[in-house]
């Protein structure tokens, strides 16, 4: 079975944070970007925005730094979720994390998406394409006999 | 139960208090309740400068919560105009911020004993000291309140040495391009010794039904992306519609002394901004349609100058309204004018003047302290920017007297001072030929308000059964006859009063010309969905009525000026010399008559006054009520 995870171009994320906005109303039943399990770095002078989203590791740093075994890799979709009820938010996979990508609350609770049961509202509702949710092997790079093909492409 | 804060910075008191349902419903949020704290707050007869008069920062009902819509309002009297009423409303990412935070509107009362800032954050008002930022432009401010609060992911609306020197068109800043530009907020705020108010919120808000938000939500955006005008304006932004205003001779040239500008076709157009200086694309807060732009300039006497911006109204004001051609003077002075905060309409209008004054000889180098100012100078149009805002030299003293100005070139210079309600007029706007905008924008509160005035769908000539539909009255299609006009233009200032009140940005509405945009309907979804209210297109039609007679019972109350402030400025009475629309002007006559039309639909006297039982009617006749 392929599997799919997230794909950034930063190049193209306009800082408009719907991304944050579904994921909170989704997620909390709320409209609170500072819950959503997609953050955006925002480097204003820069005009840099920087949406940071975990990227579903095959080998993820986040779990090794675990020591309560709250995070866990579905080997057949390779989906990297966090169990709630082992989780104590103490935040080392936070710290683990290479990419930025799992978010601590205002009351310090560690969120981390769950990229939707496979389809994920916050790529649905990018309106440049920033952020993507595609096969795992293609890349950003793709392999070559598809060199050609951006998977980024708006329809 | 949305919040608003009366803070004191004389006493640096600050009291909350919840806004009673019954007056959220009747004015919504942004503009409507800014309105009604600023008419009730206000003593009657205030000096703008003086430290009785309020400053007020509103989002709108809706901001956060939906698509597009970002925006904040900030309301207070008027710095510019002639104490009148004084609003003006932006985008970015501050008003939902300040929603995140806690409150919806700020009440900003008394004087700093020193340069302050507000520091808001999760129900909590700090006053800190602005000290060490005071003297600094807006650019340097955005890294110096985040060094010092040692936050990243705070917003902040602030004031540029514009705003500290007392510059009577001094604008308030969020971002690096976003202004609330008109009327002079940004005086009162630097009256006041406030230099910016920074906040961040991470408490969440909560609709009333989540489920149907989303799906509001979702249904919104597919609207607002699937419209003929989504993919140019996330382009191009507004800068698109100059070619089309330029190429319809409807755009000031030279300070209105023409109406097309030969000189601007192949240089000046949104194609070579987009591939000579853009560097970036950046968006507000929920918002798919992306209209700023990051630029940099490469080449030439301004290389590496950079910014954010520029709109429409900066390209028309620093390009045939002062006679300029060249997208690199464009970009200095906007990033110039943005640093220091100032307004770009007023700036470039007043620029525009003077140098008509200087073709006519009414002006010469002894009054302007050595600087030549032939159309389209570079340096004089730079020069004179840096002294409107360090208050400096022949800039400084319009910068401190704004129409006011006039007196010390005496009278035959008054002729080619186009003012409305004392606010000088847009220069790029030249709208003589399309009456129903003429009107609107005419008789706006502010006076000279394009945002509350332009009715856009007049320019495309649709079928009269399309517009009817819309306006529910016939209106003609031409858009030089006045047939049904004075309805579009009541129509009009309500629906715009209706979207600054909710938060909407106008150009996801179908204020900029696209009819599948957003309108009343979509608005009463996300209220309900938020609120849980049944709110109908009708009941907003009239709380946007409401707002107005408010606003007009405030200029009646502070200036008196009513029927001969509602009269556009003098050149439009004139023919435009040029084809396109070569002769086209208002004619006098006609434009009385309608203006007494307008009145009647209003329900207003012909001397412009809102009458008895049209104020009962709108629930106003107990105004002021203090419920807030």
């Amino acid at each position: 079975m392929t599997q799919k995870t997230f794909f950034i171009r930063a190049e193209a994320c306009t800082g408009c944070e719907i991304c944050r906005l579904t994921c909170s109303l989704v997620k909390e039943k709320a409209v609170n970007p500072s819950r959503a399990r997609i953050a955006v770095e925002r480097l204003v002078m820069d005009g840099l925005m920087l949406p940071h989203v975990c990227l579903n590791c095959k080998n993820p740093p986040c779990r090794a730094a675990c020591r309560r075994h709250a995070i866990v890799k579905d080997e057949a979709t390779g989906w990297v979720t966090i169990n709630r009820e082992r989780c104590n938010n103490c935040a080392l996979c936070v710290a683990a994390c290479p990419y930025a990508a799992i978010v601590t609350a205002a009351d310090g609770e560690v969120l981390l998406c769950d990229v939707c049961g496979g389809s994920p509202a916050c790529v649905e509702m990018c309106p440049t394409g920033a952020i993507r949710f595609a096969e795992r092997d293609k890349g950003v790079a793709g392999p070559t006999d598809t060199a050609a093909v951006d998977i980024f492409k708006t329809e | 139960m949305e919040r608003v804060a009366i803070i004191d910075l004389t006493t640096q008191q600050v009291e909350c208090r919840e806004i009673p349902e019954s007056v959220l419903r009747m004015y919504l949020g942004g503009e409507g309740i800014n309105t009604y704290l600023l008419y009730n707050h206000l003593p009657a007869g205030t000096d703008p400068l003086g430290p009785e008069n309020v400053l007020i920062f509103g989002a709108g009902l809706l901001s956060g919560y939906d698509v597009s819509s970002s925006r904040f309002e900030v309301t207070s009297k008027s710095a510019e105009g002639e104490g009148g009423f004084g609003t003006s409303n932006s985008g970015g990412h501050w008003a939902a911020e300040l929603k995140l935070a806690g409150f919806q509107h700020l009440v900003i009362k008394g004087k700093a004993a020193r340069p302050t800032y507000l520091w808001i954050h999760d129900g909590e008002i700090e006053f800190r000291d602005a000290s060490f930022m005071w003297g600094r432009d807006t650019y340097e401010c955005e890294e110096l309140v985040r060094d010092d609060l040692g936050e990243r992911n705070v917003q902040i609306a602030k004031i540029g040495q514009a705003g500290e020197n007392l510059v009577r068109f001094a604008n308030i800043m969020h971002g690096l391009k976003r202004a609330a530009g008109r009327t002079g907020m940004g005086c009162i705020m630097g009256s006041k010794r406030l230099k910016a108010i920074a906040v961040r919120g991470t408490q969440g808000l909560k609709p009333h039904d989540p489920a149907r938000l989303l799906e509001t939500y979702r249904n919104h955006y597919r609207q607002i992306t699937s419209t003929k005008i989504y993919p140019v304006i996330s382009r191009y932004g507004t800068l698109t519609i100059f070619s089309v205003q330029n190429q319809s001779g409807m755009i000031s040239v030279k300070n209105n002394q023409y109406n097309y500008f030969e000189e601007a076709e192949g240089r000046l157009d949104d194609e070579i901004f987009e591939e000579q200086y853009k560097t970036k694309t950046l968006a507000c807060y929920g918002c798919p349609l992306r209209c700023s732009h990051r630029y940099r300039i490469n080449a030439g006497p301004y290389a590496g100058t950079w910014g954010e911006g520029p709109e429409f109204y900066m390209m028309a004001g620093f390009g045939p309204a002062i006679g300029n051609a060249d997208w690199d003077l464009v970009l200095a002075a906007n990033t110039l004018i943005n640093r220091y905060g100032l307004d770009v309409g007023s700036v470039s209008s007043y620029t525009a003047w003077l140098m008509e004054l200087w073709q006519r000889g009414i002006v010469t180098e002894k009054d302007t302290g050595g600087l030549k100012l032939d159309w389209g100078n570079k340096e004089s149009v730079l020069a004179l920017i840096h002294q409107m805002a360090n208050n400096e030299g022949l800039g400084g003293m319009i910068g401190q007297r704004a129409s006011r100005a006039v007196e010390e070139f005496g009278e035959e210079a008054g002729r080619y001072l186009y003012t409305q309600r004392g606010m000088i007029h847009e220069s790029p706007e030249n709208t003589r030929a399309s009456r129903a905008t003429s009107l609107a924008a005419a008789t706006t509160n502010r006076g000279s308000d394009h945002l509350k005035g332009r009715c856009a769908l007049e320019f495309f000539a649709m079928p009269e059964e399309v517009l009817k539909k819309i306006y529910g009255r016939p209106i003609a299609s031409d858009f030089r006859s006045w047939q049904g006009k004075p309805w579009m233009a009541v129509w009009t200032q309500h629906f715009t009063t209706v979207a600054d009140s909710l938060g909407y940005c106008k150009f996801a509405t179908i204020y900029p010309g696209s009819t599948h945009n957003l309108g009343y309907q979509q608005f009463c979804e996300t209220i309900n969905a938020v609120t849980g209210w049944d709110t109908t297109p009708e009941e907003l039609m009239e709380t946007g009525e409401r707002i107005w007679n408010l606003e007009r019972l405030f200029v009646q109350r502070e200036t008196g000026l009513l029927r001969k402030g509602d009269i556009p400025p003098s050149i439009y009475f004139q023919p435009q010399p040029l084809e396109p629309l070569k002769g086209e002007k208002l004619d006098r006559a006609e434009y009385e008559k309608a203006l007494d039309e307008y009145y009647e639909i209003r329900g207003w006297t012909k001397e412009g006054a809102p009458k008895p039982e049209t104020l009962a009617r709108l629930k106003l006749d107990g105004e002021p009520s203090h419920l807030i």
